[in-house]
């Protein structure tokens, strides 16, 4: 097993933090939410 | 049951993208010139074209297929799951360390989205075993797993039609 390094800890919290919280995602999810609520 | 509208393969195609996209801002911070194309050469997804199948490990007669796999700076297999049944956050975990027990991959991210209203699974990761096995297999197979819940991903993703919470970065 690799033996693990503070920076790929660093980059797998980053990816996963901005995965989450991508602005894109967000908005397009929100505008399909809406047009569910809707229904 | 609130789901997201959503199938696992069209959230795999909405993260892709975001996946790249990070990996750009990543290396065009590390001074990489054509950092698009570094990015583009250091990702792979389940289904691209290439001869990445044959070099892939076969164990109990089966090859292993990450959704995602980041080949640089570190060699990541990642896996996005969602459900409401806790049997395929137990299938993910399997998955997950096979792909380093394999030494396949230095480590694997894994991404489950609870897909109850309640968040059940979610919830069960501050009881003493669900915690301590998410800690185990970070510690002994390098697996990065991480549950989000349903009302945590109106919050993210949307807005809560339960309550007044926004996120804010």
């Amino acid at each position: 097993m690799k033996k693990k390094s503070k920076k790929a800890v660093e980059f797998l919290t980053s990816l996963h933090k901005y995965i989450t919280t991508h602005e894109s995602l967000r908005n397009d999810t929100h505008k399909k939410n809406r047009a569910g609520n809707s229904n | 049951m609130i789901h997201t509208k959503k199938t696992e393969q069209a959230i795999q195609t909405e993260i892709r993208p975001i996946i790249i996209n990070f990996l750009e801002d990543y290396f065009k911070e590390l001074g990489y010139k054509d950092y698009i194309a570094k990015a583009n050469n250091a990702f792979y997804w389940e289904g691209q074209e290439g001869n990445s199948d044959k070099n892939r490990t076969t164990v109990f007669n089966s090859r292993n297929y990450p959704d995602f796999i980041i080949k640089s700076p570190y060699l990541i297999a990642m896996e996005y799951k969602k459900s409401t049944y806790g049997t395929v956050v137990k299938h993910a975990i399997g998955q997950a360390i096979i792909h380093t027990m394999c030494n396949e991959y230095e480590y694997v991210y894994c991404l489950f989205k609870d897909e109850n209203t309640d968040d059940r699974i979610l919830n069960t990761v501050n009881k003493n075993d669900e915690g301590e096995i998410i800690a185990n297999i970070w510690e002994n197979f390098n697996v990065f797993f991480r549950i989000i819940g349903n009302i945590w991903w109106y919050h993210i993703f949307g807005q809560c039609n339960k309550c007044n919470f926004r996120w804010s970065k």
